[in-house]
């Protein structure tokens, strides 16, 4: 077989061979445009930054936001309003169906128009510019019936592709409760106003530094000023100027530290007699712990006062009147006693007169000093025990108690010591109470044991005790916190050996702790107790 | 023997006057008791008195008034005042209307007796 190709047919190959080069021109020229192709949707997916499933996952958030929103949405579009998209918290709010959408708004709720809403409407699709309201009340038709209701809205442009207004877009919150809480508390202030405008206390609301913003109606009737002379002058102007001092030096004290002010001050009406009210102040603090204000309510305590003064008056008249036969009891008695001591023949006498005569006597002391306790715990309880403060030796006041004591006491051992000089700043006729408590409580009870030892001594901190102490009866360790108790007394057989009010103690405690001093008790039950109290020593 | 001190004892209650009296005639004073406080000034300068014990509550003027009046009159106002009284307190009122001395009622013979003698030794 011959294997040379022919002259034609050498030029079919050729002619292929060009056909094949031009193909592979075309191919590749196809190539280039894939390539560019490719490359420019690569290029635009870069510039979009999101792959095209992203834009589909986008959109579907933001039809879950808007649809699922509690907040009220909706797009008009067109000069009608045309309702494009709502959410269906708008709808629900509205009390219309789905069936509005496509609608025109302001004829889909036409009582919106009636009021004035389609006018906002048209200013913001016309002008561009965004409308807010607060708490704006609107009626809408719900459930065949108008109800008010209120909103927090923005109205605000909506743009086309363009950024040409084609619609509004609505977003808006119900604030029904809101407003009606608001409302409420207006009431609620309105009303709490008129209750403290009932109320006969007098009430003041002040700032922190103790400035008054407020006063209620009864300090207008009350005092007859005007609302503004008490804004500008402060209540003190009508306070009685004996209280005053006392009055800012407390109030000073409460504002620096928050604690309550109490105190009992007249107030001048407005007949310009001063009446007597129980102030209080207390601070209100806000969420920080910070005193925010005070409140302070004045109540007229006239009546109680006058009660008071008639019971102290009356216990005073009781108490001289008492007193009065009493003096020249003792007086005869004590008469007798010396007379008796003198005679020698009424002493070898078989009549137990000197005896007799010293127990009457004892029981007069018993007597006076009854009388006496009766009207300290009156005092006591009224807060008027008014200490008058004195410097005075304290030696000397124990040594002269104990010489009466050895005058009406002659059997019993004092053993005193000395082992300090001292001076104390104190009320010296309280002080002499507080150690004629002891030492007779320690007489009292110890009936099998006359002796008891008396001791002042330097303590620390630069303080003075004195120490009774007896060998007596002593206390139980359970009674020993019940002693100071008032009307509290020791129980037992002889009970009525140890009668009294039960206040010698807790009136010695009161009187002790009005000088800054303390009482301790130390005692073991059949062995004795020892009394002390300690007061702040004068230091030279 | 020297003369007796004379004392007036000035006081409405007619017991503790008698007592008072009483008492002091025992010790060795001689004693006037008077309850018209008004004619203190007066008893003062009849019985030649050297000192007062004067109460201060009297019906109808207070023992104050009484003291005042004393200090006030060039007859009498050298003469010795204690004043005495069953209330509480009263010693400062007292003292400041120009009593030498203060006792408090009821008080213990031998403690009425030196306050006796202290103001007298004044």
């Amino acid at each position: 077989m011959n294997t040379n190709p022919t002259l034609g047919e050498l030029k079919m190959i050729e002619s292929q061979d060009a056909k094949i080069q031009e193909l592979e021109k075309e191919i590749s020229r196809a190539k280039e445009e894939i390539k560019r192709i490719k490359f420019a949707a690569k290029e635009t997916s870069k510039t979009l930054k999101k792959e095209p499933v992203e834009i589909g996952e986008d959109l579907h958030r933001l039809n879950e936001l808007f649809y699922s929103s509690p907040s009220l949405m909706a797009i008009l579009i067109g000069e009608n309003f045309e309702i494009k998209m709502a959410n269906d918290s708008i709808l629900d709010s509205l009390g219309r169906g789905k069936e509005i959408i496509g609608q025109p708004y302001l004829e889909a709720i036409p009582e919106l128009k009636e009021q004035g809403l389609g006018i906002l409407l048209k200013e913001v699709f016309e002008t561009g510019i965004p409308f807010h309201a607060y708490e704006f009340p609107v009626s809408i038709l719900k459930n065949g019936r108008m109800q008010l209701t209120y909103f927090d809205f923005i109205y605000q442009a909506h743009h086309n592709l363009q950024g040409e207004i084609n619609g509004v877009g609505i977003i808006a919150n119900e604030v029904k409760t809101q407003a009606e809480l608001n409302k409420k508390i207006k009431e609620s202030e309105y009303k709490l106003r008129q209750l403290t405008d009932l109320i006969p206390d007098l009430i003041t609301n002040s700032d922190k530094t103790g400035k008054a913003f407020y006063y209620n109606k009864g300090w207008l009737d009350f005092c007859g000023l005007s609302l503004e002379d008490l804004l500008e002058g402060g209540w003190a102007l009508i306070m009685h100027p004996d209280e005053t001092k006392e009055f800012h030096k407390m109030m000073s004290y409460s504002l620096k530290t928050g604690e309550d002010f109490e105190m009992e001050l007249r107030l001048r009406n407005i007949e310009g007699i001063y009446v007597w009210h129980l102030c209080r102040a207390n601070a209100i603090y806000n969420d920080k712990d910070e005193i925010e204000s005070w409140i302070s309510t004045n109540t007229e305590i006239q009546r109680i006062k006058l009660e008071e003064q008639r019971k102290d008056d009356f216990l005073k008249m009781v108490s001289h009147e008492l007193k009065t036969p009493i003096t020249s009891i003792r007086g005869y008695v004590q008469m007798l006693i010396s007379m008796v001591k003198m005679d020698k023949f009424v002493k070898n006498s078989p009549l137990p007169i000197e005896t007799s005569l010293t127990r009457i006597d004892n029981q007069i002391s018993r007597l006076i000093r009854l009388i006496s306790e009766m009207l300290d715990l009156n005092r006591i309880d009224e807060s008027q025990l008014v200490l008058n403060l004195k410097t005075f030796s304290l030696n000397n006041l124990v040594n002269q108690t104990i010489q009466d004591f050895k005058i009406s006491n002659p059997a019993t051992d004092f053993h005193v010591e000395h082992n300090c000089e001292c001076n104390v700043y104190a009320d010296k006729d309280r002080i002499e109470q507080v150690l004629i408590n002891f030492i007779t409580n320690a007489i009292k009870y110890s009936p099998d044991n006359n002796k008891i030892e008396i001791k002042i001594y330097h303590t620390e901190n630069f303080q003075v005790a004195v120490s009774v102490k007896d060998f007596g009866i002593g206390v139980e360790k359970g009674d020993l916190k019940k002693i100071f108790k008032r009307f509290y007394r020791v129980s037992g057989k002889n009970e009525e050996a140890y009668a009294g009010f039960g206040i010698g103690l807790f009136l010695a405690k009161d009187i002790i702790k009005r000088h800054d001093g303390t009482i301790t008790v130390k005692s073991e039950k059949g062995k004795g107790s020892e009394f002390i109290f300690k007061l702040n020593a004068i230091t030279d | 023997m020297c003369e007796k001190v004379k004392i007036l004892v000035v006081d409405d209650d007619v017991t503790i006057g008698t007592m008072l009296k009483d008492i002091l005639m025992y010790r060795g004073y001689e004693v006037t008791v008077s309850q018209k406080p008004l004619e203190t000034e007066q008893n003062i300068i009849d019985n030649n008195i050297e000192l007062v014990l004067l109460d201060k509550l009297i019906n109808g003027i207070d023992g104050t008034e009484v003291c005042g009046l004393v200090r006030n009159n060039g007859k009498t106002a050298h003469v010795k005042i204690l004043m005495m009284s069953a209330l509480h307190n009263a010693e400062p009122i007292c003292l400041d209307a120009g009593a030498n001395a203060f006792i408090t009622k009821p008080f213990e013979m031998e403690g009425l007796f030196s306050k006796v003698e202290n103001v007298l030794a004044t």
